[in-house]
């Protein structure tokens, strides 16, 4: 489920670029000429969107990054060491 | 908990744009066109995603709750018109088990009666579960129309035949009413003839109760 949300916001993502490149795309605006209000109403919104997304990804990925730090971290307060393997000699101190 | 809230605010934001988009074709659009249809195709398709995509963080949400122990495990969800049923059902039987008990008077074992059905023909009603029905607790209560001294070794009743511990096998389970199954050295201590009564009608009011609330052994 949380790969099918990450998707769903890759695809705002895309969205947005897809926003701010349309009226271009389509040539529903004509070059060297004032943007329309229909132009700027796309790219303003496309590029939110697109930020939009592209924020939520990164913070998605940095959330789950920091929740497996933090179970590292409670692996290791609890087991301490790593348990050694079956037929390890002891170290010997001079 | 940061990643889920992100992915939240991340679709409610995108909803917001969708919408926004929306409106904007239709307010600002006039004439349809080529724009027009652009922005409100994607418009339309940026909300649906948004919408999707806020239902999926909120399930993986809530199943990392429900996982962390934060939310209860769903619970089966009675109508009210099933609950009152068995209710009244309920009501009913217990009304029945005490017509019963009454009845029967205080006489400490009665035999079965023609109308009543037989142990083996009853429903399981869970009890069996916990070891309180059927021949698992009958070698814990001695028969009380049995003398006390008529017992071998003053009282203990006889264990497993030697034929079948010869042989290796296990003894019979369940042994016979008044037996005891062998214990090494430490003895279970046998209740008396009033315990066995007690016992007897607790069971009878525990099954009648088990069967007309229906639960049968989810709710243990």
């Amino acid at each position: 489920m949380t790969r099918a949300g990450l998707a769903m916001i890759a695809l705002i993502f895309l969205a947005g670029l897809w926003l701010v490149a349309a009226p271009f795309a389509v040539r529903y605006q004509p070059p060297h000429a004032a943007w329309t209000g229909m132009t700027r109403a796309d790219v303003g919104i496309g590029a939110a969107l697109a930020v939009t997304g592209f924020g939520g990804m990164i913070a998605v990925i940095a959330g789950r990054v920091r929740e497996m730090y933090a179970d590292a971290a409670a692996t290791a307060a609890r087991g301490g060491d790593p348990p050694e393997p079956p037929g390890a000699r002891p170290i010997e101190k001079r | 908990m940061g990643r889920y809230l992100s992915g939240l605010c991340a679709a409610g934001l995108g909803l917001c744009g969708g919408g926004w988009l929306i409106v904007t074709a239709v307010l600002l659009g006039g004439t349809p066109s080529d724009a027009t249809l652009v922005t409100l195709a994607t418009g339309a398709a940026v909300a649906l995603v948004s919408v999707v995509a806020l239902g999926c963080w909120s399930l993986a949400w809530r199943q990392r709750m429900r996982s962390d122990g934060v939310l209860r495990a769903k619970s089966r969800a009675s109508s009210p018109r099933q609950a009152r049923r068995s209710r009244r059902a309920l009501r009913r039987d217990m009304r029945r088990a005490a017509k019963k008990r009454a009845r029967r008077g205080p006489r400490p074992e009665a035999p079965p009666s023609p109308g009543r059905p037989a142990r083996s023909a009853r429903p399981d009603t869970g009890l069996t579960g916990l070891g309180l029905a059927g021949t698992n607790i009958a070698h814990l209560v001695p028969d009380p129309r049995i003398p006390v001294a008529l017992h071998p070794r003053g009282g203990d009743p006889p264990v497993a035949p030697p034929a079948a511990t010869a042989r290796g096998g296990d003894p019979p389970y369940p042994p016979a009413r008044g037996g005891r199954p062998p214990s090494g050295d430490h003895p279970l201590p046998s209740p008396t003839a009033e315990a066995a009564t007690l016992v007897a009608e607790l069971r009878a009011i525990l099954e009648s109760l088990l069967a007309a609330s229906g639960e049968g052994e989810e709710a243990w």
